[in-house]
């Protein structure tokens, strides 16, 4: 689904984080429906990150790169794996940022 | 040496599954054993939980390493009282992966997130001072 990244990102800032929370469950999603990965499912995902203090968010991130490769592969695009750029990001405490390129890649692929 | 290379690397394109499945899950686990048998004892550097380091809260996933370590003791009251939260949603979870591949999409949904409600629930309860038990404890 196309969402815009830049009231998404203002959304999570008002809310505190609580609509990050959808974002990151409706993204893991749509990501992995266009790659066809029936696995790669948001609840799984956040739940995994949520019971191993966030440690599993660089695997989720590593996999959203490849995921997001896979679609652009899938749909014929030009494909471009952001999966050690959304682990780097990660490290740092960007996991927003890592929201944002993804919807970005996302909203072109819907296009 | 080349063609044995390239015997594993066909054999590993021809298994899939093997690939994608059974191959990180062993690298995380060597990993991990070297973790915690290794790394840990060496120098006791741990991985930090980043919410407890910021908050000072516990987190649902707080006290998993000292689990892991209470049951390869086989010390299974001592890892129930550092994080209870696994020894439910573990099993919940094989039933959660079964359900998803048997195509029940819809009930493997409902399942996560009831399990994603005993998570919330879980890390927030361990934080009241009446469900102090709730916190890693050690006994």
């Amino acid at each position: 689904m196309r969402r815009n990244v830049g009231l998404a990102v203002f959304l999570t800032i008002i809310t505190c984080g609580i609509y990050g929370i959808y974002w990151f469950i409706v993204l893991t999603n749509d990501v992995g429906r266009l790659s066809g990965d029936s696995s790669f499912t948001g609840g799984k995902h956040f739940l995994l990150t949520l019971v191993t203090c966030g440690i599993w968010s660089f695997v989720w991130s590593y996999q959203l790169g490849k995921n997001i490769a896979a679609a652009q592969e899938r749909l014929g695009v030009r494909v471009t794996d952001n999966s050690t750029i959304y682990i780097v990001l990660n490290c740092f405490g960007f996991g927003i940022v890592n929201y944002a390129l993804a919807q970005n890649e996302v909203n072109k692929l819907v296009e | 040496m080349h063609l044995r290379r390239m015997k594993l690397t066909n054999w590993l394109n021809s298994n899939k599954h093997i690939r994608r499945i059974y191959l990180p899950m062993g690298i995380a686990g060597v990993g991990g054993l070297l973790y915690l048998k290794v790394w840990l004892p060496l120098t006791g550097i741990e991985i930090p939980c980043v919410f407890r380091e910021i908050t000072g809260l516990w987190c649902p996933g707080c006290g998993l390493t000292r689990m892991v370590l209470a049951l390869m003791e086989l010390d299974f009251l001592q890892a129930f009282r550092y994080n209870m939260l696994i020894f439910f949603v573990a099993p919940l979870f094989i039933i959660y992966l079964w359900l998803a591949r048997s195509g029940k999409a819809k009930r493997a949904s409902v399942l996560m997130g009831i399990m994603i409600v005993m998570a919330i629930v879980f890390g927030v309860l361990r934080n009241i001072p009446s469900f102090k038990w709730l916190a890693p404890t050690v006994i």
